[in-house]
């Protein structure tokens, strides 16, 4: 590879032009050794897949080598969803200027931090006497132990000694060492190397003429689907002594980092993206029509769900599917404003609150973060919740509204009394009927929660009826529709299949349910569905680092697009 | 058990919620977001300031014939002693040579203190005339008569409207009001009625209105400012019982300080989503001044503008409650003030208790 290292110290020495080209130069070197090797027939399965690294696997990386002090006010471009999630986007993400614009702020913001004065001594593992000199040693150490961690992979000699060059070039009058340090992280921080997440094949010496994931591959793939960040050192040596390879090696690296705390930042990651939480980037509610819920509230509501998450799957261990029906939750101070009554916490404090076992609120889907991420500014929305249910947590399609679909009913149902009546209007037209059955009445078992997720017995002086029917299952209150789904095959199967895909970077191919997700479903069946077995479970499948030779996968392969914006 | 502890024990069972709810009923939390001088006001002040409103320290200084050597020698208007004595600190040692016009009306607004129609002298109080209250009623509000011609007082005016931020921006102007036992909010002969120095900051809402229901914490620290007292509920209006001795944290005009407010009683119309009505009491003059003295007394009293000498002077005169038992004199002033409130959620510190919850308790808040 040895085209990596001139690349790099291209990235670092030139604007975002240079590394646009850059980019694309070095894409065209990697598809290139693809080619070559297929032309040799040498590797005729094989295609290298790419993906690029999301913003928490970004900063969770950065934090991690340099410290937890390291801040990142960028936001990177959004990634296309793909089957749900974004992980799988990432395998076809387009880098354009705009985004290139983006990792070009956020390698010089970290540069800067890990060079500045008072953080050298923690970023840094070497202190030259003299800053106005070269001094090729420290820097070599920098580079070589800060590379290692973020290019995934201990760096080659050409590598290095082009970094090192390029730090020790910018010692003189225009800079001194630490310049040249910041010069050559953040040529780092701009490489391919470190941007795009590449897995690599190699002959798989336990099967003759078959292939597997290369060590480090498998190292990439297992912290970013745990930590949503690069291996750590430990992992990285593992890779490279082959204990990776080995049964007892990997299922020591997966333990380990079931029980690292590092696990939170996956876990955070994870849900991140399958909840969408991106939603509430765009989420607005009408302060004259929901007064408590202000700015404050609407961060709180976010966060609100990640909380509950980590609380419930971390902090206590619990099988995901009682998720559902927990009588736990997470407040703050603002969020208490939503909910109505008062808690003792902090203004940016967390605290684990218990719900009355009778309370109307129980499980997931009855905290404001969900209830009040679906629904519109001003009032609430069975479709939405329903919507959201079915795709997120069941994994079921619901069609889009079609195009000439008539609101005109709806826009006189104003007179009718609860939400049940006005979505009854879609039950007269056949263009509606079809996708509002299966959101609304699911949706409708949570209308006893606003558009802001405040508890409310009624809606315009009527009662509200929350009964209803989730896949032949009868429930008459939002708890007992959170029991319902809790109970919900799909709600299992949708995790795992998430889960698999998100750490494999690509879509279900065709069988690999039956083969993969079902056995798996099987085992943890019986074990429960606490996240570490489930993430236990997936990683040390035979599926997770398996390469399936067949024309399916090739031709899934992730395919890294690129476009220059001139 | 040592005093530490015995406090301690005073401190737990004050907070405790099992306490306050162990009257049956509803919990109502209150939380005050405006404290300003119940005044009469019309347009200009002219029916009931007709002399006009009152000049500041810095009119009152440039009248002196020896003001620019004044000036020169200690710097600012507040210093018109014979020596340069500052006249919030040293009050008696400054003349005004300017007048101060006083409050000329019969109407206004306030508590009756003293329980007397005409204002005669009884044990606890000096004589002293009365305002007609809106109601027809005879109430106490001496204070007024002080500041009520002074436009920094009055509505839009430059303490009033600085107050109403501070209230806002600083936690230690938050005064909780917790309602207790409160079976309705239309009619109900008994409730509790607890007060607590809060925590936590106000959040705005849309237009910078303050929305109701935000979370509010008791600061545990304070015992002092922590009073119980019962009360009553006619016709959606509270009436306490008066508090003895009310000690209220005061950040005021960028200085903190506290208010000794005796007999303090609240009148307070309960609304929705809040209440409003009148806090009275007798400002303790000594307590009263030190507070004035350090956060109006300064270049704020030639904002005002007022004098800080006729103040003290006039604040001593009017004064008609707490006779000194050698002297005679009243130690204390009847005060009234406008307080506004929105409804909170009140969270007890360090009680389990508090984070179980069922929403049946609070649907009808």
């Amino acid at each position: 590879m040895k085209y990596m290292g001139d690349n790099t110290v291209a990235v670092a020495k030139g604007l975002s032009r240079v590394l646009a080209c850059s980019m694309l130069c070095w894409l065209g070197s990697a598809m290139a050794v693809a080619g070559a090797a297929l032309a040799d027939g040498e590797m005729s399965e094989m295609q290298p897949t790419m993906r690029l690294i999301s913003q928490p696997q970004y900063l969770n990386t950065v934090r991690a080598i340099f410290g937890p002090q390291m801040e990142l006010n960028v936001r990177f471009a959004p990634l296309r969803r793909m089957e749900g999630m974004m992980a799988l986007g990432a395998g076809q993400a387009i880098v354009t200027s705009g985004a290139l614009d983006s990792l070009d702020r956020a390698a010089h913001l970290v540069a800067e931090q890990v060079v500045a004065p008072e953080n050298r001594q923690f970023t840094i593992p070497c202190q030259p006497v003299a800053t106005d000199v070269r001094n090729d040693a420290c820097a070599s150490q920098f580079i070589g132990s800060a590379g290692r961690l973020l290019y995934r992979r201990a760096l080659t000699k050409t590598e290095l000694h082009s970094l090192v060059e390029l730090a020790g070039g910018s010692v003189g009058p225009a800079g001194d060492f630490y310049d040249g340090l910041e010069l050559a992280l953040v040529g780092m921080l701009l490489s391919p190397n470190f941007l795009f997440i590449q897995e690599h094949l190699e002959s798989d010496p336990q099967r003759p003429g078959g292939w597997r994931l290369d060590a480090h591959s498998k190292a990439s793939r297992l912290s970013l689907m745990l930590w949503a960040s690069g291996p750590d050192t430990e992992l990285i040596d593992a890779a490279e002594s082959g204990v990776l390879h080995t049964d007892a090696g990997l299922q020591k690296q997966v333990e380990r980092m079931l029980a690292s705390r590092r696990l939170r930042d996956g876990v955070r990651s994870f849900f991140n993206d399958f909840l969408i939480l991106e939603g509430y980037d765009n989420l607005t509610k009408d302060e004259t029509i929901f007064p408590a819920f202000n700015s404050k509230v609407l961060v709180d509501a976010r966060e609100q769900q990640l909380q509950l998450i980590l609380d419930h799957l971390i902090q206590r261990d619990e099988d995901y599917r009682d998720l559902f029906t927990t009588r736990h939750t997470m407040l703050t101070a603002n969020l208490a404003a939503v909910y109505g009554f008062p808690v003792s916490a902090r203004p940016s404090e967390w605290v684990p609150y218990e719900l009355a076992v009778d309370d109307e609120r129980g499980g997931f889907l009855t905290q404001v973060g969900f209830l009040a991420q679906h629904a519109h500014p001003g009032r609430s929305s069975p479709t939405r919740r329903g919507k959201a249910l079915r795709e997120i947590m069941l994994c079921q399609h619901v069609p889009d509204a079609p195009p000439n679909v008539d609101f005109s009913a709806l826009e006189d149902a104003d007179g009718l009394p609860t939400a049940r009546e006005r979505l009854d209007v879609h039950n007269t037209d056949r263009t509606c009927r079809g996708c509002h059955a299966i959101t609304d009445p699911i949706g409708l078992g949570l209308e006893n929660f606003d558009g802001a997720g405040q508890f409310r017995k009624t809606e315009k002086g009527f009662l509200i009826d929350p009964a209803g029917t989730l896949d032949r299952v009868d429930f008459e209150t939002a708890v007992e529709l959170g029991s319902a789904v809790r109970d919900n095959p799909a709600l299992t199967a949708c995790l795992v299949q998430r889960v698999y895909t998100a750490a494999i970077g690509r879509p279900l191919l065709d069988g690999e349910e039956a083969e993969v997700i079902d056995p798996l479903l099987d085992r943890l069946d019986v074990e429960g569905y606490r996240w570490k077995d489930v993430l236990r479970a997936v990683t040390l499948s035979d599926a997770f680092f398996g390469v399936t030779l067949t024309p399916e996968l090739t031709a899934s392969t992730a395919k890294l697009a690129y476009q220059h914006e001139d | 058990m040592n005093r530490s502890c015995a406090a301690l024990v005073c401190l737990v069972t004050l907070l405790s919620p099992v306490a306050a709810q162990q009257a049956s009923g509803e919990t109502i939390g209150l939380v005050i977001t405006e404290w300003r001088h119940a005044l009469y006001e019309t347009p200009g002040g002219k029916e009931e300031c007709p002399a006009g409103l009152t000049q500041g320290e810095m009119a009152q200084h440039q009248a002196m014939e020896n003001s620019q050597e004044l000036r020169e020698t200690f710097g600012y208007f507040t210093n018109r002693g014979p020596n340069g004595e500052h006249s919030a600190y040293m009050p008696l040692l400054s003349e005004d040579l300017l007048p101060s016009p006083e409050l000329q009306t019969r109407i206004g607004y306030g508590l009756n203190l003293d329980g007397t129609q005409t204002g005669e002298a009884t044990n606890n109080s000096c004589r002293h005339e009365k305002f007609e209250g809106p109601e027809g009623t005879a109430v106490d509000n001496q204070l007024a008569r002080v500041v009520g011609c002074t436009a920094s007082w009055r509505t839009g005016g430059f303490a009033s409207e600085f107050f109403k931020q501070e209230i806002v921006n600083f936690p230690l102007n938050r005064i909780l009001i917790e309602i207790s036992g409160v079976d309705s909010e239309e009619n109900d002969s008994e409730v509790m009625v607890h007060i607590y120095k809060g925590l936590d900051g106000l959040s705005l809402g849309a237009g910078g209105t303050i929305p109701p229901f935000q979370n509010q914490r008791i600061d545990e620290r304070y015992t002092r400012y922590m009073y119980e007292t019962k009360g009553s509920i006619t016709d959606g209006v509270l009436t306490t019982e008066p508090i003895q001795e009310a000690w209220f944290p005061i950040y005021w005009i960028t200085t903190p300080a506290e208010r000794l407010v005796r007999d303090m009683r609240l009148r307070l119309t309960l609304t929705k989503n809040g209440a409003e009505g009148i806090l009275g009491g007798y400002e303790d003059l000594k307590i009263w001044w030190s507070a004035h003295s350090r956060g109006m007394g300064g270049a704020a009293a030639s904002v005002g503008p007022h004098s800080n000498a006729w103040y003290y002077r006039a604040a001593h005169r009017y004064a008609d409650g707490y006779p000194d038992p050698e002297s005679g004199q009243c130690t204390a002033i009847s005060a009234a003030y406008q307080i506004n409130a929105v409804r909170a959620l009140i969270a007890h510190p360090g009680s389990d208790d508090a984070r179980m919850h069922n929403n049946s308790e609070t649907a009808s808040r």
